[in-house]
């Protein structure tokens, strides 16, 4: 017993002894004033010049750090921006505190003092905010996006897009640099890591896509701009990952990217058997960043698409800036990039298509299969050179190639209205086609204040494709309507062609100087722009029919063309511009007028050898305007609205295909025929747009939100007359027909609200088309009318980085009138939600899954679409493990709608069925000399 | 030019202080301005005190209100008519208001100006500028068309009886010869004397920008303080002497780098580069005040302003925004960039509504009796009153 307690109380003198530590409190000043300073740092060292604790002084400029050891010399020093910094050396006993009373003075001589980085987290600097991440405790991998969730008035959309204020910042950039040669933001939030970044800047840039705009009142960008520390101006990062699954699916991805202070690099690739999009190269780094808290649920294998396809796609991009400028209004960069692509694509559908006939309605129900492969290569090139706000040259070149073969097979069949078998169709084919193109693109623009005589804007653009294919094709048409319409074919196409065009565009902004020399001209702006465009196409089409008695392959006459054509624009216009403002110190508003009077001069050269009527050369010569009104109104710290309309008058001639079409009739149920007696068209369009955005930085909501409106009414329109017959033929023939009017509206309103850490966002976007088109069907008048209506709303909920919630709910409606007396109107309707949730425990496991369900009006209940995902981060947080279970419920099914002025369509086809998919990927990271060290919690 | 009484002020623009306002300022009074419907004032009005009036300026609305100085409405005058640029200054000598600007049927670029004033005695130069003012003394307060002189032309301002001063530097190639001073004195149109050369085809801190040098009045109409752009002395100008009066001492993370004097910038981009990568380096003193214990004084950098209270005995600076008023100066914060001083006393427009809120809430604070009546009248919370005060000259 007595050995028991002795224990004890050794084990309590020991502890007890552990337990004690030392305590430092002082207070920080200013030697002159005395006036206490803030945020001074006070750091505690050992002997060795190894930190044992630190801490900031508090707005009294005191400070406490405890828990310091005993019996050890330990060196206090004291430093602050502009002071002389403080040093002391203390050897703490037990049982006492040591006070300092530090008094720094102010120091105005040398310029290596140690430099403390404020800790404000946000502050002004000029016309800079300025975000210090130093400022923000966040684990040490936080990414960019993270930590912009916590800085009051930025809002990080659920869409990747990100406001201040309510204003959307519409560009980002990495020490003055797009990031990765990428437009898009999230290459950069989602992947740099906090501790690499010195601060992040938010101010109003120049728009150079306005030099040519002289005069107008120029809203300026938002920019972000990402400083990196000087440490971190090289690193690298990306994810590499593969997974497997049952029924033989798999994925994989590969992002890697580097990158120093004027050079980056990166390379991608993926390949897939789960319809998942792989995409460009830039969309590889997109859709492979770091993120750890939001992930983005809709980046796996695509339920909605049709078919199963197995996808590739490998890449690579390389950046070099040929100057080391860390701003943005010095550029000297060039990008290029290469990927090559493709798909293995093995698709069954059925569709089922109401068609209005006159009095007799056909029903007709198309299923097939396709099996195709294609592959492409992209090389692009890019070269930006600009040397202030006020000059931007831009050089783009690119080149494409493409294969694709495969094969299909057909079979058609037409009902009437009670169900009777009309015609049926059996259609074979087997294709190849190979198509190239080059293209160059180049634009200067210069404006200069100082000697408007040299303000210039020019755009030159030079493109060539080639595609040759071939086909062939075994059909049967049978008619149970007419035996004399049956016909059967065996034909061959080979097709060769060819289209190259080039075009060049001059504005010259110093016309008003020019002729006016000093004199305002009343404050109008003039614009003088002569565009021309030359476009040559050589069309070749070798038909050919199987000759069963000879049994070889011969030409076929009436089908086999050669066309050339060339076509020569030149349009000089001049535009007048004038713009308005008023302000005072709580608003401001400015009205610009733009008009612009074109003369349109074009020349359309067409010749055939094989068609006498195509050989014909027409000149035109049209008198254009347009013209726009723009206003906008600015309420200081609260909001502003921009309200926008646009109207364009346009001619259109009809094309040598409308007035002498070749009339290949092998698909019998789509046969057309041109129409020699077109005339002109006149197009009338009003477009308008509005957006409106608080700009409060007080407030907790941010909103933004636009509206697109537009009315296009055309006269004299070219239309189709179209003829069917019983059996499902139908033949549609070119025409003249009174006038058609469009109209469409497109709308959003984004919401956010922030509750400290907390944020709920909605976003609600629509669109509404309606349109009237005249036709003729079955020799009688008619105007089809269509409506297509569509809605969506996303809701999403995060709390801090734990839960986050989303919700979305889709409606769409398609409706279709025809006026003439005995044709069948049609609707339909679907309508899809979505559920979203994301847990994330602690920092390693997230649990996340969508559920989808998708109604249909054409179906009798919904499908549902349920998959569920579980990752888990390891091996310091740079390895993922990610379970995926897709379409766990088993019910899912592909269907679409669609309709036009015509009929509707209801096409089911074959896709992706449940499987369950382990992926592991690995996520190299490294910024600046060390490697982050992550911690786990 | 003498530097025998220099004295140094050691500057630091971080101020990181804070202290109470009761501190600098003391003998508050008010001038509470007749009430009139829709007269108010703009969130960035000024003011000006002559001999007879104070006088409000709101460049935003294009107003300017006119008191007596017992507070007594007498006008407002609205000059929007004469557009953008025409930017209203009072001088004393003539009692009048003059505006100077372009004439807007030209469109001017900097390189025309350079030629217009290198033509300055052109009268057919005349025509690109408008010159309007207001005479106080004409009680109907019209804004009456002037006559633009050569002296319009070249920028040089009226300094004191016949004198005239210019203080625009600017560099161009245009100019053949390439000395210039900053600061030229002119006894109506010849010159008498002149202070500061420059390079005024190529010197580099002036190369692609325009600047001023800046002139701050006293109690003597011939007497003034200047600072000029890059410059850490402030001199003063009594008639045609000038004589450095005080040295900033500045932190290094301050200064303005030295390349600024040596390395001409190649291009305008390299100057806004420059300027953003030093945004808290002094670029030049502005509205400099002196009195026996304080200097009252503001500062540009190169992309931030700054208002400073400096206390000579301990060199301590204070950021004015740092200076807090309390509820025994009844929470109004009396200064910044848009105190006016005036003989020995500050001036600030103030709201009312600030005041009548201020008396609400703290309705054991007394409210001044030149401000019974005023209050009683429930004004518009936009309704202007006038706050004059002193810089304390006893601790």
């Amino acid at each position: 017993m007595k050995q028991t307690v002795l224990f004890c109380l050794l084990i309590s003198y020991y502890a007890a002894g552990l337990a004690q530590t030392g305590k430092v409190t002082g207070i920080v000043s200013d030697a002159g004033s005395k006036t206490p300073l803030e945020l001074a740092t006070v750091s505690i060292l050992k002997q060795d010049s190894s930190l044992v604790a630190y801490q900031l002084s508090d707005k009294e400029g005191k400070f406490t750090i405890s828990k310091l050891p005993l019996k050890q010399r330990l060196l206090v020093s004291v430093t602050y921006t502009g002071y002389v910094s403080f040093f002391s050396g203390v050897e703490l006993q037990a049982g006492k505190t040591d006070t300092l009373t530090v008094m720094l003075e102010v120091n105005t001589k040398d310029s290596n003092a140690v430099v403390v980085r404020a800790v404000s987290p946000v502050r002004m600097n000029g016309d800079t905010l300025e975000i210090n991440p130093d400022a923000f405790k966040m684990k040490e991998d936080a990414v960019v996006e993270e930590l912009l969730n916590q800085v009051s008035g930025v809002t990080m959309w659920s869409d990747g897009t990100i406001t201040l204020n309510g204003k959307l910042v519409q560009s980002l950039l990495v020490d003055g640099k797009p990031f990765l040669g990428s437009s898009d933001s999230r290459v950069a939030t989602q992947n740099l890591p906090k501790s690499a970044i010195d601060k992040i800047q938010l101010y109003q840039e120049y728009d150079r896509s306005n030099i040519s705009q002289t005069g107008r009142p120029q809203d300026s960008l938002l920019t972000m701009n990402i400083k990196l520390k000087e440490t971190s101006k090289r690193g690298y990062f990306g994810k590499a990952g593969a997974g497997f699954g049952t029924t033989n699916r798999f994925e994989s991805d590969l992002s890697f990217q580097m990158y120093n202070k004027q050079t980056s690099a990166g390379i991608g690739g993926g390949i897939n058997n789960i319809n998942k999009s792989i995409g460009n190269v830039q969309e590889m780094f997109q859709n492979n960043t770091y993120r750890t808290n939001n992930p983005n649920l809709y980046n796996v294998g695509r339920f909605g698409t049709n078919g199963i396809n197995r996808n590739y796609s490998a890449g690579g991009v390389l950046t070099h800036s040929f100057i080391e400028a860390a701003n943005s209004r010095q550029n000297n960069r060039v990008v290029v990039n290469y990927n090559t692509s493709g798909v293995e694509s093995y698709l069954a559908d059925i569709s089922l298509q109401n068609r209005t006939t006159i009095d007799n309605p056909q029903f007709i129900r198309d299923e097939g299969t396709q099996r195709s492969r294609s592959q492409r290569h992209d090389l692009g090139l890019n070269y930006v050179k600009t040397n202030s706000y006020n000059d931007n040259l831009n050089l783009n070149g690119s080149l494409n190639q493409n294969t694709e073969n495969g094969n299909s097979g057909r079979f058609t069949e037409v009902r009437d209205s009670v169900n009777r078998l009309q015609s049926t169709n059996t259609s074979n084919s087997l294709f190849t086609r190979k198509s190239n193109s080059q293209s160059f693109n180049g634009s200067f623009s210069k404006s200069d204040y100082e000697d408007p005589l040299k303000g210039v804007s020019i755009q030159f653009n030079a493109r060539n494709t080639n595609s040759n294919s071939e086909r062939s094709v075994l059909s049967n048409f049978q008619s149970f309507t007419s035996s004399a319409g049956n016909n059967a074919f065996n034909r061959r196409y080979v097709s060769n062609d060819q289209n190259s065009s080039i075009g060049a565009s001059v504005d010259y902004l110093g016309l008003k100087r020019l002729l006016f020399g000093r004199y305002n001209l009343f404050g109008i702006n003039l614009n003088l722009n002569q565009s021309v465009n030359l476009n040559r196409t050589v069309e070749e089409s070798l038909v050919s029919d199987f000759d069963s008695t000879s049994k070889q392959y011969v030409i076929n006459n009436k089908v086999s063309y050669q066309n050339r054509r060339e076509v020569l624009e030149y349009v000089p216009a001049l535009g007048l511009s004038k713009s308005f403002f008023r302000y005072t110190d709580k608003w401001y508003r400015s009205v610009y007028f733009q008009a612009r009077f074109m003369e349109d001069f074009r020349t359309d050269k067409n010749g055939s050898a094989t068609f006498a009527k195509r050989n014909l050369d027409r000149s035109f010569q049209f008198f254009r305007q347009e013209g726009n009104v723009t206003y906008q109104y600015v309420r200081q710290q609260k909001y502003q609205y921009f309200l926008t309309a646009n109207y364009a008058k346009n001619y259109l001639y009809p094309s040598i295909e409308q007035l002498y079409t070749i009339v290949d009739d092998i698909n019998v149920y789509d046969i057309r025929v041109g129409n020699p007696g077109l005339q002109n068209t006149i197009n009338h369009s009003l477009n308008m747009n509005a957006n409106f955005n608080t700009q409060n930085p007080k407030s907790l909501y941010s909103v933004n939100s636009n509206l697109n409106g537009g009315y296009n009414k055309a006269l004299n329109l070219v239309t189709d007359s179209l003829i069917n017959d019983p059996s499902g033929k139908r033949i549609s023939y070119y025409t003249n027909a009174g006038e058609s009017e469009n109209y469409n509206l497109n709308y959003n309103l984004n919401v956010s609200r922030r509750f400290k850490k907390n944020s709920i966002q909605l976003m609600y976007n629509g669109q509404f088309r309606t349109g009237r088109i005249p036709n003729y069907i079955d020799g009688f008048y008619n105007v089809s009318e269509t409506n297509n209506f569509s809605n969506m709303v996303n809701l999403q909920l995060s709390l801090g980085s734990t839960f986050i919630f989303t919700a979305s709910q889709t409606l769409q409606q398609f409706k279709s009138r025809q006026t003439a007396a005995g044709l069948t109107s049609f609707k339909n309707a679907n309508k899809i939600t979505k559920l979203g949730v994301v847990i994330n425990s602690g920092t390693n496991f997230t649990f996340s899954s969508t559920l989808d369900q998708i109604d249909n009006s054409n179906l009798n209940k919904p499908t549902m679409l349920w998959n569920a995902f579980a990752t888990y981060r390891f091996w310091k947080r740079q390895a993922e493990l990610k379970g995926s279970a897709m379409d766990i419920l088993k019910q899912y099914q592909n269907i679409t709608n669609s309709v036009n002025a015509y009929g509707t369509t209801t096409r089911v086809t074959n896709g992706l069925q449940q499987y369950f998919l382990l992926t592991l990927s690995y996520y190299p990271r490294k910024f600046g000399k060390t490697e982050l060290k992550r911690q786990g919690n | 030019m003498g530097n025998a009484q220099i004295q140094k002020i050691y500057l630091l623009p971080k101020a990181p202080g804070t202290e109470k306002q009761s501190k600098f300022i003391d003998s508050i009074s008010f001038t509470p301005l007749e009430i009139k419907d829709g007269i108010g004032l703009g969130s960035y009005s000024y003011m000006e005190v002559t001999n007879d009036n104070f006088l409000l300026f709101d460049y935003t609305n294009k107003t300017i209100l006119l008191y007596d100085r017992n507070g007594k409405f007498i006008h407002q005058i609205n000059y929007k008519k004469l557009g953008d640029g025409f930017y209203p200054n009072y001088y004393e000598d003539l009692n009048r208001i003059s505006f100077f600007g372009n004439n807007k049927n030209y469109a001017l670029t900097p390189k025309d100006r350079i030629q217009i004033k290198l033509d300055y005695k052109n009268p057919r130069n005349q025509k690109y500028f408008k010159q309007y003012f207001i005479d106080l003394k004409d009680t109907t307060y019209t804004i009456q068309k002037g006559t633009v002189d050569e002296n319009n032309i070249v920028g040089a301002q009226p300094f004191y009886g016949n004198y005239y001063w210019q203080g625009e530097i600017s560099t161009s190639e245009l100019f053949k010869d390439s000395m210039e001073h900053e600061v030229k004195i002119y006894e109506n149109k010849k010159l008498v004397q002149s202070y500061f050369p420059y390079n005024r085809i190529n010197e580099p801190r002036y190369l692609y920008t325009q600047e001023n040098v800046a002139r701050h009045r006293t109690d003597s109409p011939h007497v003034n303080f200047i600072t000029r752009p890059y410059c850490d002395t402030i001199y003063k100008l009594d008639r045609d002497k000038m004589k450095p009066v005080y040295h900033l001492v500045i932190p290094l993370e301050n200064s303005v780098p030295p390349s600024l004097f040596t390395t001409p910038f190649k291009n305008k981009t390299e100057r806004e580069n420059f300027e953003r990568n030093n945004g808290w380096a002094v670029r030049q003193v502005y509205n400099f005040h002196e009195t026996p214990r304080f200097l009252f004084f503001a500062i540009r950098f190169f992309s931030n302003f700054e208002t400073y209270v400096y206390q000579k005995q301990g060199n301590i600076t204070y950021k004015t925004k740092s200076i807090k008023a309390d509820s025994s100066q009844y929470n109004l914060q009396l200064l910044d960039n848009n105190t006016l001083r005036k003989g020995d006393r500050l001036y600030k427009p103030q709201k009312a509504g600030d005041l009548v809120t201020f008396f609400e809430q703290h309705k054991d604070i007394p409210v001044p009796k030149e401000l019974d009546a005023f209050i009683k009248q429930k004004p518009h919370p936009a309704s202007p009153v006038i706050v004059a005060f002193k810089l304390k000259t006893q601790p």
